[in-house]
């Protein structure tokens, strides 16, 4: 199923080069400007991915260090940091997603770190992770509307009458 | 009246003034300079505060140290509340004064503690130096020097917090003190309706 | 009045209390809603967003340059950590080369806040225990520190120093001085307070065996730092992937077996003796030396060469002035990461060629603590709590940004 090659590599480095299979849909975007690595893929092929990722031999990414949401102006894009603490490497996932419902399959089930950190991420910029094991609001009041990292925020809050003179 | 209760205040405000109990409200940065105040270099019991008290049952000072945000706040009112009265404030650093770096388009802070319970001492700085904590203390010391026993009723209508907590539990919106007119610059008027805060031009440009 | 009979459902009637989020540890404010019976914890729920101030928002409508005072108020026990990943993730998307005089004065002031920090959780940590001794202890040397960060960039706790590119100013005449001195002179006050606390039966007592941590447990949560240096994973972001001038310096990374309180308080402590080691090195290995030396030799030799180790590039403190105003990184994204004393913090950074950020994304070590705790007090003691959560080392703005 998966070739050690030396042209596409997904960890640049001579002893640890997989390819990934085309069945995964990806697509390789430029790195980033430290040199790391970064993979678009589709939402319905993340966890497949993922757990390819953290399984494989080769790549071991055992680590998810963040996730984070980021309002593009024609789509929203998820955002996962995973690291190997074996190789010591890193890695972006990106996945993107339409503006108008956006939703993609939770990581709890991989990684516990993701749970906080989809949690976070819904409550700042509106994204619903399926099958996520508790998903309310975590920084915010329980009785906050709306999202405020988005971009078309208005804050209309009706605490906002205190900061009022 | 007052001629025959002179010793009495003196005396009374003097024991009062030198033994202030602060409560430990230490929420962001200042709260770290609050407890290098209270450490062997800058050293806080010589003026009194010979323990800071962690229930605010014993406290007879609340230092608000640090930002306070919208979800912190009713917890603050219910501290307040709960401390026995004669009691005071000292709003440490810009964040409690008003609002402070976050004052311009933050969403989630409250612009300055006074707009939740009455302010006996602005101290600025971010974050203040310990020296100043205890100029503050100082200058609160020499207030409560001033005060006398027959303006309890004044002291006491001053000093109500400037909202209420809502009746419903799961609600941490906090409603503004129907009792309280303007008093001075910077307190919230009373009662805003849900049109004036649509409209406001606030809260189209906090963007 | 003889005793009633109760049943045994009767008696283990689980009781719902509230560490509230203001408590007397310097933590912050943080709530834990806790489900007992009895004395055994059986759930906890931490309630964050007590501080939550919107940093990541505030991003988005500030220059890069007025972001850079409010990157100190992420975390301001390790402010100049927080200040390095947000410069080090800009000047890669700027590509700015940093000189080497600046990576060193970088260097050395990190590693002096990372024992300023150490030294206020050992304060914080052992007031949890009910020990008020150590805190003036700590707080002395703290103070020492703080004076000369004082001399150098003005402030006293939110320094403001760094800049894309190097640091603002050069370091004051006799500073390098001052910092040797106090070099050679902690080692022994780490030595006078760690006879009071390391063999201390109730210490001892308190935190052996007591929260440990398992290695899966720690790499699964993405705990990182000191916490998981006690479990005996050698995971040190200086060694695995050095960022400044780390792989000039010589230096070992702790590691202990049991992964439990008392070797998380091992670890910190040999960590304090471990930066000192580096700081010494580092000031005699600066390139230009002295701010005096470098100002005479400069004029002496004016030869304007790109090598010369007094007039190059590597003598200056900032690689290419830039202007404030008009500063515009090309269209990109960078991450940075740095290894604070709590952890790793990343900084994820996206712009499109404007002068304001599209994005930053902060992810602190103090997070994934907090998110671990209900994992590692459920069935143990209620007395238990404070020695497990005081040792994970978490500061709350951290957690809410």
């Amino acid at each position: 199923m998966t070739n050690v090659e030396k042209t596409e590599n997904i960890v640049p480095e001579t002893s640890n080069n997989i390819v990934i299979d085309e069945k995964f849909e990806v697509k390789h975007l430029d790195k980033t400007s430290d040199g790391i690595e970064v993979i678009d893929v589709s939402g319905d092929k993340l966890i497949e991915l993922a757990t390819y990722l953290k399984m494989h031999i080769n790549t071991q990414f055992n680590m998810l260090l963040s996730v984070s949401g980021v309002d593009k102006s024609d789509c929203y894009e998820v955002v996962y940091h995973l690291f190997s603490t074996i190789f010591k490497k890193n890695l972006i996932l990106k996945v993107r997603l339409n503006r108008e419902s956006p939703s993609v399959e939770s990581l709890c089930g991989l990684y516990s770190a993701a749970n906080w950190h989809e949690r976070e991420t819904y409550d700042l910029l509106g994204i619903n992770f399926n099958n996520h094991l508790s998903l309310e609001r975590i920084l915010l009041p329980k009785d906050w509307v709306g999202h405020p990292l988005r971009k078309d925020y208005v804050n209309n809050d009706k605490r906002l009458s205190w900061n009022e003179r | 009246m007052q001629i025959i209760l002179t010793a009495v205040d003196f005396i009374y405000n003097w024991g009062r003034s030198n033994s202030l109990w602060p409560l430990t409200f230490a929420t962001s940065c200042c709260g770290i300079e609050m407890i290098s105040a209270s450490a062997a270099t800058f050293d806080i019991s010589r003026f009194g505060s010979e323990v800071f008290r962690a229930t605010p049952r014993q406290a007879d000072l609340m230092i608000t140290a640090g930002t306070v945000t919208h979800r912190m706040a009713p917890a603050l009112i219910r501290l307040y509340e709960q401390m026995p009265e004669p009691k005071y404030v000292i709003a440490m650093g810009a964040c409690a004064v008003t609002g402070g770096m976050f004052e311009n388009d933050s969403y989630s802070v409250v612009r300055g503690v006074d707009r939740l319970v009455p302010v006996d001492v602005y101290l600025p700085g971010c974050p203040p130096r310990p020296e100043a904590l205890l100029d503050a203390i100082i200058k609160l010391q020499k207030q409560m020097k001033t005060e006398t026993i027959l303006d309890r009723k004044k002291y006491l209508d001053a000093h109500k917090p400037r909202v209420t907590l809502s009746e419903d539990e799961n609600c941490e919106v906090l409603l503004p003190n129907e009792e309280f007119e303007v008093i001075h610059w910077g307190v919230q008027k009373t009662g805003y309706s849900k049109d004036e805060i649509a409209t406001s031009a606030l809260s189209a440009s906090s963007q | 009045m003889p005793v009633k009979n109760y049943n045994k459902s009767e008696l283990n009637k689980e009781m719902i209390i509230n560490v509230g989020p203001q408590h007397p540890s310097t933590h912050g404010v943080l709530r834990l809603v806790m489900t007992l019976n009895g004395e055994v914890i059986k759930d906890t729920k931490p309630v964050i967003g007590y501080l939550h101030r919107g940093m990541e928002k505030l991003a988005e409508s500030r220059n890069y340059f007025q972001y850079l005072p409010m990157v100190d108020r992420v975390d301001y026990l390790s402010s100049f950590f927080c200040s390095a990943a947000f410069c080090y993730a800009v000047e890669s998307i700027a590509e700015l080369k940093v000189p080497k005089r600046a990576e060193y004065i970088r260097l050395i002031t990190m590693e002096f806040n990372r024992i300023a920090s150490h030294l206020m959780w050992v304060a914080s940590f052992l007031l949890d225990l009910g020990a008020t001794t150590p805190m003036f202890y700590a707080f002395r040397e703290r103070e020492d520190i703080v004076k000369l960060f004082e001399d150098l960039t003005g402030q006293r706790m939110m320094y403001n120093f760094y800049t894309f590119g190097g640091v603002k100013k050069d370091l004051p005449e006799g500073w390098m001085t001052k910092a040797l001195d106090l070099c050679k002179s902690m080692p022994k006050m780490f030595d006078e307070y760690e006879a009071i606390i390391t063999k201390n039966p109730i210490f001892m007592e308190r935190t052996k065996g007591v929260g440990v941590l398992s290695q899966e447990m720690a790499v699964d949560y993405a705990i990182t730092g000191a916490n998981i240096r006690a479990s005996a994973i050698d995971f040190d972001l200086r060694k695995t992937n050095p960022y400044s001038v780390y792989n000039e310096i010589d230096f070992k990374t702790h590691l202990a077996q049991n992964g439990d309180s008392y070797d998380r308080y091992r670890v910190r402590i040999a960590e304090m003796r471990e930066s000192v080691k580096i700081i010494e090195q580092a000031l005699k290995q600066i390139p230009g030396g002295t701010p005096e030396k470098l100002k005479v030799k400069s004029v002496n030799c004016g030869c304007k060469n790109e090598d010369c180790e007094f007039c190059g590039f590597d003598a200056q403190l900032v690689g290419k002035k830039l202007n404030a105003a008009v500063f515009k990184p090309p269209a990109g994204e960078a991450v940075s990461m740095i290894e604070a004393p709590r952890g790793v913090i990343t900084c994820y950074v996206l712009s499109d060629g404007t002068n304001k950020p599209v994005r930053v994304k902060w992810r602190t070590p103090s997070f994934s603590s907090v998110q671990v705790l209900p994992e590692l007090i459920k069935g143990k003691n209620y007395s238990d709590l404070m020695p497990i959560f005081g040792s994970l080392d978490v500061v709350l703005p951290e957690v809410d940004r």
